[in-house]
C-alpha cells in the first residue's frame, strides 16, 4: 500500500491552512486624544506638561531637545515629585502612527495617570 | 524436506486514489465557497500592554494613503457618517485600525472628527508584539 498519495494531500491541506490562516492576535488599547478631552484635562487641576514629539527620538520638553531616555527619565523624575499627571504630547507631522504609540506607551509606564494628543503646528 | 520459501500473506492492497479524489473536490470546494477573512492592506501598529479585543464595534481600517476601509471597503466622509448613524443603533463602539506608517496626525484628525460626530468612546487597535 503506497502512502505517497495521502502523504501528497496532506501537505495540499497543510499548505493551505498555513497560507490562509492568520495568527497575529489583534488588542485594542483605549484612544482618547481629542481636542475635547484635552479641554477636559486641562481644565482639571492636574499639574501638566507639554512634550513636543517633532520625529522619532526628537522631542522637545521645556523649549529643549531631549533624546527619548533623558525624556522618560524627567518625566519620571517630575510624576515622582508630583508634579506632574498630565502629560500633553504634541505631534508634528513628521510622526508615524507606530513613533507615537511606542512613546505613549513608554510614557504611561513612568507613571504620569493622563496621556493626551494633539496635532501641533511648530514649536 | 520442505525447500520452498513459506509463502508470504497476500498483501493488503487498498486502493487509496477515490479517497483521494474525494478529497480534493472537498478542498476545492471550500477553497471556492469558504470566505477567509478579508486581509487588510496595511501594516498593523504594534503596542503592548493592549487588552483583548471585543468584537461588537465599527472598525475602520485607515491605510497609508489616509484612505478609510470599512468591511474591505473605500468610504468617504459621507459613507462613514452614514455608518456611524446606523452604527449607533447597535453598539455605538468605533475601533480605528490604523497603519503603522501612517502620519499619526491624520489619525488624530480622523478622531476628532469621530469626536464631532458624537462618537465618545474610540479604541485603537494594534497588534501585540
Amino acid at each position: 500500500m503506497s502512502l505517497t498519495p495521502l502523504i501528497d494531500v496532506v501537505f495540499i491541506l497543510l499548505l493551505f491552512f498555513m497560507l490562509a490562516s492568520n495568527f497575529s492576535q489583534e488588542r485594542t488599547v483605549s484612544w482618547n486624544s481629542s481636542a475635547e478631552s484635552r479641554k477636559q484635562a486641562e481644565g482639571l487641576p492636574l499639574e501638566s506638561t507639554r512634550i513636543y514629539l517633532q520625529a522619532a527620538g526628537q522631542h522637545l520638553l521645556d523649549g529643549k531637545a531631549m533624546a527619548q531616555s533623558e525624556l522618560l527619565a524627567e518625566l519620571a523624575a517630575r510624576h515622582a515629585a508630583n508634579s506632574l499627571h498630565l502629560a500633553i504630547v504634541s505631534v508634528s507631522e513628521e510622526v508615524d502612527v507606530q513613533t507615537l504609540l511606542d512613546l505613549l506607551a513608554r510614557i504611561k509606564r513612568t507613571g504620569v495617570e493622563k496621556v493626551v494628543m494633539e496635532a501641533s503646528g511648530n514649536p | 524436506m520442505n525447500l520452498r520459501a513459506p509463502s508470504k500473506p497476500a498483501a493488503i492492497d487498498i486502493d487509496l486514489t477515490p479517497l483521494i479524489n474525494i478529497v480534493f473536490l472537498m478542498l476545492i470546494f471550500f477553497m471556492l465557497a469558504g470566505t477567509l477573512k478579508p486581509r487588510d492592506v496595511i501594516q498593523a501598529a504594534e503596542m503592548e500592554d493592549a487588552s483583548m479585543i471585543e468584537d461588537d464595534r465599527l472598525v475602520i481600517v485607515m491605510t497609508l494613503d489616509g484612505e478609510w476601509v470599512v468591511q474591505g471597503q473605500s468610504i468617504d466622509r459621507q459613507a462613514l457618517n452614514a455608518l456611524l448613524e446606523l452604527n449607533k443603533s447597535k453598539s455605538g463602539k468605533v475601533a480605528i485600525k490604523p497603519d503603522s506608517r501612517l502620519a499619526a496626525e491624520q489619525l488624530l484628525s480622523l478622531t476628532e472628527q469621530l469626536r464631532e460626530s458624537g462618537i465618545l468612546e474610540v479604541t485603537l487597535i494594534v497588534e501585540s508584539p
